[in-house]
C-alpha cells in the first residue's frame, strides 16, 4: 500500500476562489502601495503564496482581509514570488525570473502624478491605511486586521493619514 | 460634541454607530468647520478612489494561480466578478460628485442603461445635441410642470448639478411662461420635474430654464446651446459642491439664488449655478421676452469632431488619475465669490467687472457677448479635458526633488507652528529635544501674514496650467480647516496655543489639529525607527526626524545598503570587491617576498668534486643568519668588522667576516658560478696555497643589494684570474691589484651568503686548503 502525502489544503478550491475574487483589486492595492505594477505582481503572489500555506481559519468571514495583510507583510518586507536572494547572497546568486502574467492598467497604475507623488510620501503604514480604505474599500475591522492593529488604531491611522496627506497634497500640488 | 477630525473620518466612512453618527449629524449642522473639513476629507476620498486600477484578465489570472499551485492547469478558472466598470454613477469631477438630484427636493428617476453592457466612459464623451430632444410637458406650461428632456450620450448618470436651459420645444404650448427652476426654494412652486436626458437617458432633477423660443431643430449652429459645467455649489445646497479637482479653494460659500420672483422667459441656452453669476446672468441669451435668438458666447460650445476620441481606447473608462498640469482647473466662481469679483474671466484672463453680465444699460439686457469663434479661457481647458485623452507625464528628477523639498519644508513649517504656539502659551518652553527651532518663528515676532504654502483665495487652482492661465489675484489665504478655518490670518489660523485648550479655565475646546498631534505609534516592528525614534519625538514624521537628525542616515542593514547599491550591477560590484581582495593578497606576498628569506640551514651541500664538506675541522662554524641578525658576538672566530673596501654608505645587508685571520695565504685560483646541488645556491671556491696556518679572514660586504665585496686580509691574490659568471652571480671581478677583493655582481637584490666552509685539505680534485661560500 503506497500512502501519499499530498501538501494541498482542504480549502484551496475556496482559496483559490477567494484569490481570484480579489485578485485586480489586490495588484492595484499593491501597485499604489509600492509604485510599481510590475513590482506590484510579484508581492501581491508573495503575499498569496504565503497566505496560501498559511490560511485563516475562518476563510469566509476573515479571508480578504487575511489576503491583504499578507500582501501588505509582503510589500512592507519585499517578499516577493519567486523569492530573490537577500542579503550578501544577492552579489552571486542570478535572479530567478520574474512573474510574469497579462496585466492591464499597469502602465497608468504606475504612472506618477500629483496624488500618487503625494502618496508616497506617506510612511508606509498610513499609506496602506488610505488605500485599503480608498481602493480596496476595506472597512475599519479589516483594515486592522490588515494593518494588525486595533479597530481604533486604524481609525486613527486613516484619520491621520488623511491629515498629513492633504498637506502633502497641497504642496506638491501648488 | 467635540469636533473631531476623527470622527469626521469615520462619520465619513460609515463606521460611527447609530448614536454617534446622529450626534455628528447634528452637530454638522451647526459646525461650519466641520462641514468643510467634511468637504475636504471627501476630496481627499474621491482622490484615492479615483486612482487607476489593475486588470489582470482570465488568462493571467489563470497563470498567476497556476503558479502559485492553487489551481492546476486542467482545472477551471474560479469564477470572477465581472470586470470592474467604470464608476458610472459618478459624474466628472467637474459636475461635483454627488448622486443625481440629491440636492433638490423631488426624487430622481433613474432609467435603466440601455447600454449596460458596454463600457461607459465616465464624462460625456460625446453630446449630441442635434439628438437633443424636447418631450412635450405633460402638464401645461403654465404650471410650469415641465418635462423637457436633454439627451445626451455616452452617460448613465446626470450631472446633478447642472443647470440647463434650453429652448423650450413647446414654446407653443407655453409662450408666456418659461421655466427657470434655479433653486430648492423655488422649485417648490413651480412642481417641476423636469428631467435632462443624456444618449437617450432621462436626467430627472435638473433644474431645467426652459425659456420661450424655437424647438432646437431651428436653431443654427452658432446658436446652439452651450454645455459647460457648473462652476459653483448653487441652489445653496451645501451638497453641491465645486470641482474635486481644486485643492486650494475658498470654504464653500452657497451661492445666493434669489428666488425669481417669476419665471421669465429667454431665449437660448442659460448657464445657471455658478457662483458670482446672478441669476439675471445669461450667456448667450437674449432679452427675457424678446425671442431674439441671439448667438451665444461660443463658451463651451463643445467641438464634434475631437468629442468621442476616448471611444476607441477600450480602458478610456478606467478613472484617469489627475495629472499635474493637465486636471481642470477650479472654480473660478467661487473664488471670485470671495475676492468679490464675478467670477467671468475675460479673453485676456482678468475678470469682468462685478455684476451680472448684462449690458451698460442695465435691465437685464445682457451683455453683448464676444467673437463666437474667441477662445474662451475658463472653458476651453475643460472642453480640452474631456476631448483630449490624458498625457503621459513621468515625473522627472527635478520634479521629484522639488516634491521632497516641499514636503520637508513644509513639515518643518508646520513644526515651526506647533513649537510658535507652545511658547507663546507659556513663554517658557524649550524648544523640543532634538528638533531645531525655526529661527522665522520666535514667541516675539509677528508670523507673516499668511502661510507661503497656502495659496490665495483668487489664485487658480493649477499653476501648472500654462501661460494661458489667468494671472493670480491676490486674495485672502484659504486655509484648511485644522489650521482653524476660515481666511483668516495665521493667527486664526494656529489658533490660541495648543497647551491651553483643555486646560482648566480654557473656554477654548481643543482645535482638530490638537487632536491628532503625533504620529501613531504603529504595533509592527519597523527597522528603520529605533525606540529613540518612537519614544517621545516631538517631530511628526519620518520627513521631519530625518532632516532634523541632519540628513540621511547610513543605512542600518543589509537591506538598506542593497538599496544604495541599487543601481550597480551585482555581478560588477562582486567583481570589483574580489579585485580588490586579490589585490590586497598580491601585495602581502609581495611585500612577504621583497624582504630578506628566513633562516637557512646549512645543508649537507657537498662539493661539486664528492669531497665531503666537513673533512677538516672548521675552526670556526658561526650559524648562518641573515645580515639582519648577525652571529653571535661570542664567537671568536666571526667579528663583525666593516670590509675594507666596503662603503660604509652600503645599503645592503651588513659586512660579515667569516675565517680565522691567518695571514700569509695566497689565492692561487677561484672556481666560480656553479650551482649546488639541492638548495640551488651559488658556490664560490677559493683554492689558497702558502700558509698552513689558520683560514683567512674574510669580509663580506654589500655597498648595494646587487654588489658584494668579499675582501681577504691575510691573503693576496696570485695568478691572474679571469672573470666569471654563473648562478645568481652575473659577474664575477677579480682583484687587480695588491688587496685581494673580488667584486660580485648579483642578478637580484637580497642574496645573502647562506653557508661557507674552510676546508684545510682541500678535496677530491686539488689537496691545497679551500675556503667556499654559497650565494643565495
Amino acid at each position: 500500500m503506497i500512502t501519499a502525502a499530498v501538501n494541498v489544503p482542504a480549502m484551496s478550491g475556496e482559496f483559490a476562489e477567494l484569490v481570484a475574487e480579489h485578485l485586480d483589486d489586490l495588484v492595484t492595492y499593491a501597485a499604489h502601495l509600492v509604485g510599481d505594477a510590475e513590482s506590484a505582481v510579484e508581492l501581491t503572489a508573495g503575499g498569496v503564496h504565503h497566505a496560501a500555506r498559511y490560511p485563516p481559519v475562518r476563510l469566509q468571514a476573515d479571508g480578504r482581509a487575511a489576503l491583504y495583510r499578507a500582501v501588505t507583510r509582503a510589500c512592507r518586507a519585499g517578499q516577493r514570488f519567486p523569492p530573490r536572494p537577500r542579503g550578501p547572497a544577492r552579489l552571486w546568486h542570478r535572479n530567478h525570473p520574474p512573474f510574469e502574467i497579462e496585466f492591464r492598467g499597469g502602465d497608468v497604475a504606475s504612472r506618477m502624478n500629483t496624488v500618487k507623488r503625494a502618496l508616497m510620501t506617506l510612511p508606509f503604514e498610513r499609506r496602506a491605511a488610505l488605500l485599503l480604505r480608498g481602493v480596496a474599500q476595506l472597512r475599519y475591522a479589516e483594515i486592522a486586521r490588515a494593518l494588525e492593529c486595533s479597530p481604533e488604531a486604524a481609525a486613527r491611522l486613516i484619520a491621520a493619514a488623511r491629515r498629513e496627506f492633504d498637506t502633502i497634497y497641497r504642496e506638491i500640488a501648488l | 460634541m467635540r469636533c473631531s477630525l476623527l470622527t469626521l473620518s469615520s462619520h465619513l466612512d460609515g463606521e460611527l454607530d447609530t448614536t454617534r453618527r446622529a450626534e455628528t449629524e447634528a452637530h454638522l449642522v451647526g459646525c461650519d468647520r466641520c462641514r468643510n473639513a467634511l468637504e475636504y476629507l471627501r476630496e481627499e476620498v474621491s482622490r484615492i478612489s479615483d486612482l487607476a486600477r489593475v486588470h489582470v484578465p482570465d488568462a493571467g489570472a489563470r497563470a498567476f494561480l497556476e503558479q502559485l499551485g492553487l489551481i492546476g492547469p486542467d482545472d477551471d478558472l474560479p469564477p470572477r466578478p465581472p470586470r470592474p466598470r467604470p464608476p458610472s454613477g459618478d459624474p466628472p469631477p467637474w459636475l461635483a460628485g454627488r448622486p443625481p438630484g440629491s440636492a433638490l427636493p423631488w426624487s430622481p428617476r433613474i432609467e435603466p442603461d440601455p447600454d449596460a453592457d458596454q463600457p461607459v466612459l465616465p464624462f460625456p464623451d460625446e453630446v449630441l445635441l442635434d439628438e437633443m430632444a424636447m418631450e412635450p410637458p405633460s402638464p401645461p406650461v403654465d404650471s410650469l410642470h415641465l418635462d423637457t428632456e436633454l439627451h445626451l450620450r455616452g452617460r448613465s448618470q446626470p450631472p446633478s448639478d447642472v443647470s440647463l436651459s434650453v429652448p423650450a420645444a413647446p414654446v407653443e404650448n407655453a409662450p408666456d411662461a418659461s421655466a427657470d427652476v434655479t433653486a430648492p426654494g423655488a422649485a417648490d412652486a413651480s412642481e417641476a420635474d423636469p428631467e435632462v436626458h443624456v444618449a437617450g437617458q432621462a436626467f430627472p432633477g435638473l433644474p431645467i430654464s426652459a425659456p420661450a423660443g424655437p424647438p432646437p431643430s431651428l436653431i443654427s449652429a452658432a446658436e446652439r446651446p452651450v454645455w459647460a459645467p457648473p462652476m459653483a455649489g448653487g441652489h445653496g445646497s451645501p451638497a453641491l459642491e465645486p470641482p474635486e479637482r481644486s485643492p486650494i479653494e475658498a470654504p464653500r460659500a452657497p451661492a445666493r439664488f434669489p428666488p425669481g420672483p417669476e419665471p421669465r422667459a429667454s431665449t437660448g441656452l442659460e448657464l445657471e449655478g455658478r457662483a458670482g453669476l446672478g441669476p439675471d446672468a445669461r450667456v448667450g441669451a437674449g432679452p427675457p421676452g424678446s425671442g431674439d435668438q441671439q448667438p451665444s458666447s461660443g463658451r463651451g460650445v463643445l467641438p464634434e469632431p475631437a468629442i468621442g476620441r476616448a471611444a476607441d481606447d477600450p480602458w478610456s473608462w478606467a478613472p484617469r488619475d489627475p495629472i499635474p498640469g493637465d486636471e481642470p482647473p477650479g472654480p473660478p466662481p467661487i473664488r471670485s465669490a470671495l475676492s468679490g469679483g464675478t467670477g467671468i474671466l475675460g479673453p485676456q484672463g482678468r475678470e469682468q467687472p462685478e455684476g451680472p453680465l448684462v449690458s451698460e444699460d442695465g435691465a437685464g439686457e445682457p451683455a453683448p457677448p464676444d467673437r463666437d469663434d474667441a477662445p474662451d479661457p475658463l472653458i476651453d481647458p475643460l472642453i480640452a479635458r474631456v476631448v483630449r485623452p490624458p498625457r503621459r507625464v513621468r515625473a522627472g528628477l527635478l520634479a521629484r526633488v522639488r516634491d521632497q523639498l516641499g514636503v520637508r519644508f513644509a513639515l518643518m513649517r508646520g513644526a515651526g507652528a506647533a513649537e510658535l504656539a507652545a511658547d507663546r502659551s507659556t513663554g517658557t518652553s524649550p524648544p523640543p529635544r532634538g528638533r531645531r527651532r525655526d529661527p522665522t518663528l520666535t514667541a516675539d515676532r509677528q508670523p507673516e501674514p499668511g502661510p507661503p504654502q497656502l495659496r490665495s483665495a483668487a489664485q487658480p487652482a493649477q499653476s501648472e496650467s500654462g501661460p494661458d492661465e489667468p494671472p493670480v489675484v491676490p486674495g485672502p489665504p484659504v486655509y484648511p480647516p485644522w489650521f482653524g478655518g476660515g481666511a483668516g490670518g495665521p493667527a486664526a489660523a494656529l489658533g490660541p496655543p495648543a497647551s491651553a485648550a483643555g486646560r482648566p479655565g480654557s473656554t477654548r475646546p481643543p482645535t482638530i489639529a490638537e487632536e491628532l498631534p503625533a504620529p501613531l505609534r504603529p504595533s509592527y516592528r519597523d527597522d528603520r525607527r529605533t525606540a529613540a525614534d518612537l519614544g517621545d519625538s516631538p517631530v511628526p514624521g519620518r520627513h521631519a526626524r530625518a532632516l532634523a537628525a541632519g540628513g540621511r542616515p547610513w543605512p542600518r542593514s543589509w537591506h538598506g545598503l542593497g538599496r544604495s547599491l541599487a543601481g550597480v550591477p551585482r555581478r560588477w560590484t562582486a567583481v570589483a570587491a574580489l579585485a580588490v581582495l586579490l589585490l590586497v593578497i598580491v601585495l602581502l606576498i609581495a611585500h612577504a617576498a621583497g624582504g630578506p628569506s628566513p633562516v637557512a640551514s646549512p645543508g649537507s651541500a657537498t662539493h661539486p668534486s664528492g669531497a665531503p664538506a666537513s673533512s677538516a675541522p672548521s675552526p670556526a662554524r658561526p650559524s648562518l643568519t641573515p645580515a639582519s641578525s648577525p652571529p653571535a658576538a661570542s664567537s671568536p672566530a666571526v667579528s663583525a668588522t666593516s670590509a675594507p673596501t666596503a662603503s660604509p654608505t652600503s645599503t645592503g645587508p651588513a659586512a660579515q667576516t667569516y675565517g680565522g685571520g691567518g695571514s700569509g695565504w695566497t689565492i692561487q685560483s677561484v672556481r666560480c658560478c656553479y650551482a649546488q646541488a639541492g638548495t640551488g645556491y651559488t658556490r664560490v671556491v677559493f683554492e689558497l696555497t702558502g700558509s698552513s696556518g689558520s683560514s683567512p679572514a674574510a669580509s663580506i660586504s654589500f655597498p648595494n643589494p646587487t654588489t658584494m665585496l668579499i675582501s681577504f686580509t691575510g691573503a693576496s691574490p696570485g695568478a691572474p684570474l679571469a672573470t666569471e659568471s654563473g648562478g645568481v652571480i652575473a659577474e664575477m671581478v677579480p682583484p687587480t691589484g695588491s688587496a685581494a677583493v673580488f667584486r660580485f655582481t648579483l642578478v637580484k637584490a637580497g642574496a645573502t651568503v647562506k653557508d661557507w666552509d674552510y676546508l684545510a685539505r682541500g678535496d677530491a680534485s686539488t689537496p691545497s686548503p679551500l675556503m667556499y661560500f654559497d650565494i643565495g
